[in-house]
């Protein structure tokens, strides 16, 4: 009886652990769901990661010490329980350190949220891999009749599309997909041909295909049940086709690539990520830049203050704070893809700063001993522009007339327009968003660039 | 055998020769070897503009947008933020010239600290689009201190005028310039599709070398000249007789009419598939036997091959063979420095080459040891005469141990072309020189074709084998 009523008791014991582990974690899980999708929660938490997490797993959680943090991949569990246990607890061994003893529960919650909330790709990913009929034409109708001959679940939540065994078949990926909440994305297949049969399903329902070739789905935003399937054409097909395609989550326009989907796209994104961040001295570069015009130079400032000067145009054809450019896209392969910036635009082009009769500029030069100088000619006069930032948040262009020797008195500039900044100038006067400057009686004029809101 | 398994093998035969020509190709004349430049740790050192200075100093532009100088073993960074450079010229003054994509451009060491400080427009006349195959190579000086470079057509460019594979936006895409010490523009020649090298000889004049695909039945080497086609139909938007509709009406066999002929068909995938720019060996002996000859490297193929060219009929033709292979990665630029070695630049990104290797700088050194290999090929009244670097020995050169044979190409839009007409040729008779240095061959020959003399049994009279073994002559004109 003893004996019995000691086990009894350890039953119960235990029972009762394992009960309240569970409804700690479900409610944890319940909290971070619901703080997920409170701005300032998200907010808190990612200042929190800045601070805190950011050094061995980089402000954009793709890894460097510390894991990948956004991607399918997830060694110690990736509810919103076992990342905050994790971050709660730490891992002495490999160098992380228990955030329990520095900071709060809600502190550790928001940062949970912040993490989940910046989740890509698949998650919970299964897979069925079905054999076809090699004397049949195709179609999705046939998958509906077969029985898979392998099927299971995908650790990594990358799509294998390498799996199948035989070069004709069928196969269905399906899970809980997660793409950025905040702005629109699409799902795109390349390297295939049009006799590649397709079909998406977001949340139950079939999205159209857009595109012929490399062709595309529209993504909802934030997360959603995504299955995916294909099925090969009859062979032969072309010795460039491929079957184990690329899936790649891509911004609409599909000049930035955002994150791979499937196996050959993971391999084929890696190495794309060379950022270049002005750290003591400034940065110029040029390079092939998505929503920048050919012909624009990017300078980088120390001061995380960036802008564009197009050799074509003479103008500002960008100004963005943060970091210069993710020039990876662009060094990679052939480099058919354009380097991204790696911050928040104040203005990009078509809005420019830029000198009306620009059409006929000349670029001369520009001189790299000190603050990158631009040197050019419009109307008959020579200008240098240079951009400098002494105030946070600040970037002003000084012009400077180096030669006028047509003794042109006036100048015109054009200021963008600009949502997020303020474009002003205390030299001569602005009036539809036009600034006029006497080039004989100034020398020197300058335009700021004040970007709104931080502090 | 069903008509799947009839695929299959199909298939797996296929692969089995792509294979065994993909094989890394490693031969090397006697006397000579490849050493490797240890490049600047951890920097992509994608090697795309190469130069030489009298005192040794070597200057390399690359993909990534750098400039680099080595002198005396030690590298330093000249200059950077280029957009994807793949020429560089050491100009008279000192000053460092860059073709990068949307502008030549020079660069000042104004302060002389080491480090350019300013970035001159020399001129951006042309159209850049941003398309990722809108190369800008070159530049070359003339003689009258112009300089000259050539602009690649686009690949894949949205709204680009395009007959099925490259394109052009317009803005001499396709074209060679010529740009004056002051800066003035001027568009040179037309028809160029991916011509990846140019070079001027030690005479002066230019040649440059076309990559094969569309509208080039196989890479090929042309003596450059202004105002002239050179056959791709699509730069011809750029030209102010022609309009798109035009264009299109235009046949094969009008545009074959307009365009010039090569000096020099290069084989694909047996001598090259993407050549760089020609350099001539001026050593004057410090190279070894090969004085006056062009040299040439592969992208694609890793290799290095020599041409040797003659004057028939007032029009340059002549002879193609591989000297050596097996470098590391692909080969797209090569110069001759001071002391007789050939420096090589190397990139294999994005396309690929036999030398595993993404990048690098390899330079040719010769021992003065005398190989034994063809030294050259020249066209007599009834065939070929061969010359040796060293005496052949003479039980070797009997008739049987020469192949000849010949072939032409199919000028189309089409990706390459195939060896058209291929034929064997029947030696009538050879006859070994005096000093048995030379064979000559007397062979029926026609015009219009590329002659292969395949001389893989001949032996020299120390017993040694040549490295290579079938060299390939154009033969525009005969004699």
């Amino acid at each position: 009886m003893f004996k019995i009523s000691n086990k009894n008791n350890l039953l119960i014991g235990m029972l009762s652990f394992i009960f309240a582990c569970t409804t700690n974690a479900s409610q944890v899980d319940n909290d971070i769901t619901r703080m997920k999708s409170n701005a300032a929660h998200i907010k808190s938490g990612e200042k929190l990661y800045n601070a805190a997490c950011s050094g061995c797993h980089q402000k954009d959680l793709s890894g460097a010490m510390g894991f990948n943090l956004k991607d399918g991949e997830w060694i110690h569990g990736d509810t919103a329980s076992d990342v905050f246990n994790n971050i709660s607890n730490g891992f002495a061994n490999a160098g992380m350190p228990a955030f329990k003893n520095i900071y709060s529960e809600e502190q550790r919650k928001q940062i949970t949220a912040y993490v989940l909330s910046k989740r890509e790709g698949w998650s919970n990913l299964s897979y069925k891999v079905f054999q076809v009929d090699t004397k049949k034409t195709r179609n999705l109708n046939e998958v509906k009749s077969l029985s898979p001959v392998k099927s299971g679940t995908l650790k990594n939540n990358i799509a294998d599309f390498s799996m199948p065994e035989s070069k004709e078949f069928a196969v269905v990926f399906e899970g809980d997909f997660y793409t950025y909440a905040d702005k629109d994305t699409v799902l795109q297949a390349y390297g295939t041909q049009p006799q590649f049969i397709f079909k998406v399903e977001i949340d139950g329902k079939e999205v159209k295909a857009q595109g012929d070739w490399s062709r595309y789905w529209p993504l909802k935003r934030g997360k959603q049940k995504l299955k995916f399937t294909m099925v090969t054409p009859k062979k032969p097909w072309p010795k460039w086709a491929n079957t184990d395609i690329q899936l790649i989550v891509t911004n609409p326009e599909k000049t930035i690539k955002f994150f791979p989907v499937s196996s050959r796209a993971k391999r084929s994104l890696s190495g794309t990520k060379i950022e270049l961040k002005a750290e003591n001295t400034a940065i110029v570069q040029r390079k092939k830049v998505v929503d920048l015009p050919p012909y624009t130079i990017s300078v980088g400032l120390p001061e995380k203050m960036n802008y564009g000067f197009n050799t074509r145009s003479c103008s500002i054809t960008g100004v963005w704070k943060g970091d210069l450019l993710n020039i990876g896209p662009n060094v990679k392969g052939r480099g058919q893809d354009g380097s991204v910036v790696l911050g928040d635009w104040s203005f990009k082009h078509p809005e420019q700063l830029a000198f009306n009769k620009a059409l006929n500029c000349k670029f001369i030069k520009y001189t790299r001993d000190g603050s990158p100088t631009f040197y050019f000619a419009v109307d008959g006069v020579t200008y240098s522009v240079s951009g400098y930032s002494t105030k946070p948040n600040t970037l002003t262009f000084q012009y400077t007339v180096i030669e006028n020797s047509s003794n042109k008195n006036v100048a015109r500039v054009s200021l963008p327009n600009s949502s997020t900044s303020t474009i002003l100038s205390n030299d001569g006067s602005i009036k539809n968003s036009v600034l006029t400057i006497n080039t004989k009686q100034k020398s020197q004029f300058s335009i700021q660039v004040i970007v709104k809101g931080d502090e | 055998m069903n008509a799947y398994n009839k695929i299959l093998t199909a298939l797996s035969l296929s692969l089995a020769l792509v294979g065994s020509v993909n094989a890394v190709q490693k031969y090397i004349p006697d006397g000579y070897k490849i050493e490797t430049i240890e490049t600047p740790k951890n920097v992509r050192f994608h090697v795309t503009g190469l130069d030489t200075a009298p005192n040794g100093e070597v200057v390399v532009a690359t993909r990534l947008g750098e400039v680099w100088k080595f002198y005396q073993n030690k590298w330093t960074k000249f200059a950077d933020g280029l957009h994807e450079p793949t020429g560089l010229l050491i100009d008279d003054d000192g000053s460092i010239l860059v073709a990068q994509k949307p502008e030549l451009t020079r660069l000042i060491d104004k302060n002389n600290d080491g480090v350019a400080d300013e970035y001159v427009q020399l001129s951006g006349a042309w159209n850049f689009h941003d398309n990722y195959h809108e190369f800008n190579f070159g530049p070359v000086k003339t003689n009258n201190g112009d300089y000259i470079g050539t602009l690649n057509l686009s690949h894949n460019a949205p709204k680009a005028f395009s007959m099925g594979t490259m394109g052009s936006s317009g803005g001499y895409r396709g074209w060679a310039y010529k740009v004056t010490p002051q800066g003035e523009f001027s568009p040179f020649a037309y028809g160029l599709r991916s011509p990846a090298g140019i070079g001027a000889s030690p005479q002066g004049e230019l040649f440059f070398t076309d990559n094969q695909g569309d509208w080039v039945e196989t890479s090929k080497l042309h003596l450059l000249e202004e105002n002239k086609f050179y056959g791709h139909p699509i730069p011809l938007i750029d030209h102010p007789d022609f309009t798109r509709e035009k264009i299109l009406k235009l046949s094969e066999d009008e545009l074959n009419e307009m365009r010039e002929k090569p000096a020099a068909w290069i084989p694909h995938v047996e001598v090259a598939n993407s050549p760089g720019n020609p350099e001539w060996d001026t050593s004057e002996g410090k190279f070894g036997p090969f004085k006056g000859q062009m040299f040439i490297g592969d992208q694609t193929q890793s290799n290095i091959f020599r041409v040797i060219l003659e004057k028939v009929k007032g029009q340059y033709q002549g002879a193609v063979i591989n000297f050596i292979g097996g470098f590391q990665s692909g080969n797209i630029r090569a110069d001759f420095d001071s002391s007789g070695q050939l420096w090589v630049g190397q990139t294999a990104r994005g396309w690929g080459s036999q030398g595993g290797k993404p990048f690098g700088l390899e330079k040719v050194v010769w021992d003065g040891t005398n190989p034994f290999e063809l030294l050259d090929m020249k066209l007599t009244k009834n065939g070929f005469k061969l010359n040796f670097t060293e005496a052949l020995s003479s039980k070797s050169v009997i008739e049987k141990h020469l192949k000849v044979s010949e072939w032409n190409y199919l000028y189309s839009g089409a990706y390459g072309s195939a060896k058209q007409n291929v034929k064997s040729l029947n030696i009538a008779k050879s006859t070994l020189s005096k000093d048995k240095k030379s064979i000559e061959i007397d062979i029926p020959l026609t015009a219009d074709k590329v002659v292969m003399v395949d001389f893989a049994g001949l032996v020299s009279q120390s017993n040694r084998k040549p490295s290579v073994t079938k060299v390939y002559y154009t033969l525009n004109n005969l004699l």
